[in-house]
């Protein structure tokens, strides 16, 4: 009988799971969203290359390169953060907030690459010849 | 009883309308008190009712063929068995009813478990397949009790008609038919310790497996009123006769609500047994109620 003196006891005790969008707080060291300081960033593109849900895509072209983030895709896993070697991305400590409409929390951010240095001219080559 | 007061009955009051959101209700009953044994929150009010909404919302997978027609046809059969079965109670005493309509009552509790069975067989799913043989297997061996338990009250009140049970007396035989149906509800209902037939986490839903959609909710729908209809069955056969139809009427809801909280408390209470030994248990079953049942029987014939 002590399944029944459990089940009392569950019953008296009161719920441990709130209704959502209540949510318990979040412990230390939670992964929540992932966010992107496109100062810091190099470009190198290596976070969407770990992420292997399609959460960040990562396009790239001569002048520009375009860092792109969708919560819906994510599964929090942390594999960019931990493989971003400048330390560009990092996850909000927070569960994600509720949204109504798709793609509300997208991100995207387009970063244009430093223009190269101006490629010098050969200087002339010296005259070895003679006219003649 | 007319036609028209039958076809009113069975899909006005206490058929489909009255029927459909006293399942919601009992479906949330027994969701909400096994969150709360197991320290949940549970569902919010309206949940089931929900459940059903966005069911019915969703597409279904083109099903083609003789199969795919029958997949259609079961849960429909099994929402009309239900709520002909919850259309014959007697909520309100005096309010019509004919002889042998116990029987009636019976079989249409019935049907559903057979359209399960057969709706996993037509769905072709080895999870449906194996949901279906455990079913069979199930209510062969509860429908003794069950029968047993039935035909003992109605014999030993002289009567096959609801109305009359309902009016008479309790005697101890019928207190002995009420505990052996309470026995067999669990595992009408697919409810722990019986709960074989869709042991969900096990054999995904068993019968249910590849259901969705419509058809789906209209599975929920018939399981809902099978709680209804079951439930009410032992409230009519309990409740003391009142003379007062609206103390008659809540008095069923209230012993309507207290079955499905005991049972919700035996579901909680205990864990799935295997096919062997649900079988076993109700064939034990069926011997001590026989026993008791003949010896209350002779008991009684001494007396005279
Ligand atoms: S890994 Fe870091 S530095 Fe590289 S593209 Fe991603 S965010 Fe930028
Ligand atoms: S947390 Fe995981 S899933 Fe989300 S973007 Fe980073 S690598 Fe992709």
């Amino acid at each position: 009988m002590n399944i029944l003196r459990l089940l009392l006891n569950n019953f008296l005790g009161g719920s441990i799971t709130t209704r959502f969008p209540n949510r318990p707080p979040a412990d230390k060291g939670f992964r929540g969203l992932v966010r992107y300081d496109p100062q810091i960033c190099t470009g190198c593109g290596v976070c969407a290359y770990r992420c292997s849900s399609r959460g960040i895509s990562f396009r790239s072209s001569r002048t520009a390169y375009t860092w792109a983030y969708d919560p819906g895709q994510c599964t929090y896993c942390g594999r960019c953060v931990d493989g971003c070697e400048a330390h560009a991305i990092t996850q909000e400590a927070a569960p994600p907030p509720l949204y109504y409409k798709r793609d509300e929390l997208n991100l995207a951010h387009t970063t244009q690459r430093p223009l190269p240095p101006p490629k010098k001219k050969p200087e002339a080559a010296p005259a070895t010849g003679e006219a003649k | 009883m007319n036609a028209t007061t039958a076809l009113l009955r069975m899909l006005v009051f206490p058929g489909i309308l009255f029927a459909a959101p006293a399942a919601w209700f009992f479906l949330w009953i027994e969701r909400k008190a096994m969150a709360a044994l197991q320290q949940r929150i549970g569902p919010p009010f309206m949940q089931p009712f929900f459940d059903f909404v966005k069911l019915m919302g969703k597409q279904v997978p083109p099903r083609e063929g003789l199969g795919g027609f029958l997949m259609k046809l079961w849960p429909v059969l099994a929402v009309a068995a239900s709520a002909g079965a919850v259309g014959l109670l007697p909520v309100i005493p005096r309010s019509g009813g004919f002889p042998g309509d116990l029987v009636l009552l019976l079989s249409l509790l019935e049907l559903p478990s057979m359209f399960i069975i057969a709706a996993g067989f037509s769905s072709r799913s080895l999870w449906g397949e194996l949901g279906s043989s455990r079913e069979a297997i199930l209510s062969v061996s509860y429908n003794v009790v069950f029968l047993m338990a039935i035909i003992g009250i109605a014999a030993s009140q002289h009567t096959f008609s609801l109305q009359a049970l309902a009016q008479s007396q309790g005697s101890p035989l019928r207190w002995l038919g009420v505990l052996a149906i309470l026995i067999c509800l669990p595992a009408k209902l697919h409810m722990n310790p019986f709960s074989v037939t869709n042991a969900e986490q096990e054999i995904y839903a068993g019968p249910m497996t590849e259901y969705t959609g419509h058809e789906l909710a209209l599975w929920e729908l018939a399981h809902g009123m099978e709680w209804v209809a079951a439930t009410g069955l032992v409230a009519t056969l309990i409740a003391p006769p009142l003379a007062n139809p609206w103390m008659a009427g809540a008095l069923f809801v209230v012993l309507s609500v207290a079955v499905v909280l005991v049972l919700t408390i035996v579901a909680a209470a205990t864990a799935r047994l295997t096919i062997d030994d649900s079988v076993r248990f109700f064939w034990r079953c069926a011997l001590a109620f026989a026993v008791l049942g003949v010896s209350s029987v002779l008991l009684m014939r001494i007396k005279l």
